[in-house]
């Protein structure tokens, strides 16, 4: 009995935390401010939804591109005997981003159906931690963004390099 | 003529008939597996022949060919030829939305200041 006792305990702890915290974030302004225009917020959101959704096939037609130009170029280097292993890197990391951006990407877009269509007037609170949280996704959605700016710069570097190889 | 006698008596009689029902019930099941494998993939969500999304249509990106041969000499001009097919999706890249966060922020969406 003395060993449940604290492991109960613990465990109410864990599991009110999250709604004490949720509940003593926002202000009654802050409830009042998303009762009334959470419903407007909702339209906006899914103007913001169908704008993501352009961005993201765009964004991952180039990216699909890059990435077969990139194995492409990859596979002459090794044909032509070129030695740039960091090139090889770049790709297979690239890869990886991809991969993690599309996974992102859908659980992002399924956050924010959840959001538009859930009942905020009645529960302003679980609309605000619901927003933050996509929020937060989509922050991640944005650091995969400026990740491929970063490897497609160390390759279009890398490439540079082989280029003035070859003219030497 | 005994019960199962008849039943085999029923199913010889209208064999033609139950297969095409059997035939018609495999498709239907078959489908029904392909929509929800559609469903589950993140292909549904970006397929923009769907109805309501004749806008996103109508703004998608360019659909050009650009291919880049993985066989062949890298010389100077190959390289070259790389490079501006490169330089081509890298300035495409750079006039799409990034996924930032003024999208969502409270003022946006006017729900008050932000948290």
């Amino acid at each position: 009995m003395k060993r449940v006792v604290p492991v109960i305990a613990v465990l109410l702890v864990v599991l009110v935390a999250p709604l004490v915290r949720a509940e003593g974030s926002l202000s009654d302004a802050q409830l009042n401010a998303i009762r009334t225009n959470c419903v407007n917020a909702q339209i906006n959101l899914q103007h913001v939804q169908a704008s993501d959704k352009l961005t993201r096939i765009n964004r991952g037609y180039r990216y699909e591109a890059l990435l077969k130009l990139m194995t492409s170029f990859n596979s002459r280097v090794v044909e032509n005997k070129i030695n740039a292993p960091e090139l090889i890197t770049i790709a297979s990391d690239y890869q990886k981003t991809w991969e993690l951006f599309r996974s992102e990407y859908s659980e992002y877009d399924d956050a924010m159906t959840t959001l538009i269509q859930m009942d905020c007037k009645n529960e302003p609170t679980t609309f605000n931690d619901r927003l933050v949280l996509l929020r937060d996704k989509r922050a991640s959605l944005n650091g995969k963004v400026s990740k491929f700016d970063g490897l497609l710069d160390s390759y279009q570097s890398g490439v540079d390099v082989i280029k003035q190889g070859v003219q030497e | 003529m005994s019960g199962p006698g008849r039943l085999i008596t029923f199913f010889t009689e209208r064999r033609i008939v139950l297969g095409i029902v059997g035939a018609v019930l495999i498709a239907l099941i078959m489908t029904v597996i392909g929509l929800k494998l559609y469903d589950l993939d993140d292909v549904s969500r970006l397929d923009v022949s769907l109805p309501n999304r004749e806008d996103i249509r109508s703004s998608e990106g360019g659909n050009e060919v650009q291919k880049f041969d993985s066989t062949g000499l890298l010389d100077e001009k190959a390289i070259a030829d790389f490079q501006a097919l490169f330089k081509k999706n890298r300035t495409a890249l750079d006039t799409l939305g990034k996924f930032d966060g003024d999208a969502l922020n409270s003022d946006s969406l006017q729900i008050g200041p932000n948290e």
